[in-house]
C-alpha cells in the first residue's frame, strides 16, 4: 500500500511537467472545457493557470493536502479536465479514495481519450488499484422497531442502501440507530485500505414507560382495534412483500451475491 | 354499489397494466455460472471479474469453491445508467497438472435491460482447458472460440432460481 502510494507520487510527478504542457494549450481551448458547465472567461482560465501551477509546486513537495486543494480550485476555475487527472492523485494521496476514483471516472468521461493515452492508461491502473483499496463496510442493523432508521456518517440510509456493502474512504466512521430523531445507540469504527467488514448494530429495547399501560375500557373497542391493527398489519405485510419481491435484487450465492456496476 | 365495484375494478387493472407496461421491475443481469461435472469436481477456486464500459474493474472476488455450490450466482445491478454495458470474466482454477491446464476462461459483454431482471449465463467446459481464445471471446460447449457479445434482447427472464 506504501509502495503503492510512493509509486503513485512518482508516476503523478513524472507526468506533471507534461501535463502542464497540455494544460496550457487546453485551457486556451475551448475543446478543454467540460461539456456540462460554463465556459469560463479568459480571467478564470488565467487564475486557473496560475492556481494549478501552484498545485503542481505542492505535488512536487508532497504537500498532497494543499495540492489538492490547488487543484480542486483550478478546476472550478477552469473547468478543463485533465486537471482532474492531478486532482484525483492528490485525493488518493490524502486518503480520499471515493473521490478519486469520482474525479478519475469524470476525466474519463471528458477528456478525449486519444489525446492523452498515457495518461489514460495510467488512470485506468489508478482506478482498479483504487476499487481494490476502497474499503467496503455492510451495516447489519439487528433489533430495530417500526420507525427506526440508520444514519452512517451523518446521512441517513434507506432500506436498499443496507442491503449491500457501502464503499467508504479509509478511517473512522460512526453508525447509529435513530429513533425519534435521536440517536439512541452508535457504533464508532476504523476501516484501513482493503477492508471488508460488516458492522453490527443493534437497537435497544424501548423504556417501559414508553409502552401503552392503559388498558382498554371496552371489550368491544379492545375487539375493533384488535380486527383493525391485524387487517392493517396483514394488508402492510402483503404490500411489503409485493413490493420486496418487484424491487430488490436476486442475492446471489456467490460473495456477498451483488454488486454494481457504474 | 355494483356499479362503484366495477369501476374500482376497471381502475386496478388500468394501474396494473400502467405498470407493467412502465417496466417499474427492477433492472438487474443475474450471473449464473456452471461448470461440467469435471469442473464442478476438480476447480479449487472460481474468480468473477465485472468490468465497466471503460475497463476498469468494478468487482472482483476469488473464492474457494467449498465456499460456494455451483452454479455460482451474482446479482449485477447499475448504479447508473439502466442500460449500461459490461463485461463479466471468470476464471475457475485447478491444482497444477489437473485438467491439462491451470485454469479455465471465459467472459461475456453484455448491457442490462432497463426495468428487467434477466438472466446470464456462462457455463466452464473441461473441454476447453488449453484452449486460449483472443480478446473479446470465450471458449464455447464445442472448444471452439465465440464472440463473448451478448445481445441482451436475447438474456431470458430470471425467473428466482438458477
Amino acid at each position: 500500500m506504501i509502495g503503492s502510494a510512493v509509486e503513485e507520487a512518482s508516476l503523478l510527478l513524472r507526468h506533471t511537467i507534461g501535463v502542464m504542457t497540455c494544460i496550457s494549450l487546453l485551457l486556451l481551448t475551448a475543446g478543454g472545457v467540460s461539456a456540462q458547465q460554463e465556459v469560463p472567461t479568459e480571467e478564470q482560465i488565467q487564475e486557473g493557470r496560475q492556481v494549478f501551477a501552484q498545485g503542481t509546486e505542492q505535488a512536487r513537495l508532497a504537500n498532497w493536502q494543499e495540492a489538492r486543494d490547488l487543484f480542486a480550485q483550478a478546476y472550478e476555475l477552469a473547468r478543463a479536465p485533465i486537471i482532474l487527472y492531478n486532482l484525483g492523485g492528490a485525493q488518493r494521496n490524502t486518503g480520499m479514495l471515493i473521490e478519486a476514483l469520482e474525479s478519475f471516472r469524470t476525466f474519463l468521461s471528458e477528456v478525449d481519450q486519444e489525446r492523452f493515452p498515457e495518461e489514460v492508461e495510467q488512470i485506468r491502473i489508478s482506478m482498479n488499484e483504487l476499487l481494490a483499496d476502497i474499503p467496503r463496510v455492510t451495516i447489519s442493523a439487528i433489533n430495530m422497531r417500526e420507525g427506526d432508521s440508520i444514519r452512517f456518517d451523518g446521512q441517513d440510509l434507506t432500506a436498499d442502501d443496507l442491503r449491500s456493502a457501502r464503499q467508504v474512504n479509509p478511517g473512522e466512521h460512526r453508525v447509529s440507530v435513530v429513533r425519534e430523531e435521536i440517536e439512541v445507540e452508535t457504533e464508532r469504527f476504523t476501516l484501513s485500505a482493503t477492508d471488508r467488514t460488516t458492522i453490527e448494530i443493534e437497537a435497544p429495547e424501548p423504556p417501559r414507560d414508553a409502552l401503552p399501560n392503559q388498558e382498554v375500557e371496552s371489550s368491544r373497542a379492545g375487539l375493533w382495534i384488535g380486527l383493525g391493527v391485524g387487517g392493517a398489519v396483514a394488508i402492510g405485510a402483503t404490500v411489503a412483500i409485493i413490493l420486496l419481491t418487484a424491487a430488490s435484487p436476486y442475492e446471489g450465492n456467490f460473495g456477498n451475491g451483488q454488486t454494481e456496476v457504474p | 354499489m355494483n356499479m362503484l365495484l366495477r369501476k374500482l375494478g376497471m381502475l386496478s387493472v388500468l394501474f396494473a397494466m400502467s405498470a407493467t407496461s412502465m417496466g417499474c421491475g427492477i433492472t438487474e443481469v443475474v450471473l449464473v455460472v456452471a461448470g461440467d461435472n469435471t469442473v464442478q469436481m476438480t476447480a479449487q477456486n472460481l474468480q468473477i471479474q465485472v468490468l465497466d464500459t471503460n475497463g476498469v474493474i468494478a468487482y472482483d472476488e476469488t473464492l474457494p469453491v467449498s465456499e460456494f455450490a455451483f452454479p455460482a450466482t451474482l446479482s449485477i445491478t447499475p448504479s447508473g445508467s439502466e442500460s449500461a454495458a459490461f463485461r463479466v470474466h471468470v476464471r475457475a482454477t485447478f491444482p497444477a497438472m489437473m485438467m491439462g491446464g491451470d485454469e479455465l476462461r471465459s467472459t461475456r459483454g453484455t448491457s442490462f435491460v432497463e426495468g428487467e431482471s434477466v438472466r446470464l449465463d456462462i457455463p466452464l467446459f473441461s473441454r476447453c482447458r488449453g484452449v486460449t481464445c483472443g480478446i473479446e471471446q470465450y471458449c464455447a460447449a464445442n472448444a471452439q472460440c465465440e464472440s463473448d457479445a451478448v445481445d441482451p434482447s436475447t438474456l431470458p427472464s430470471w425467473t428466482g432460481s438458477p
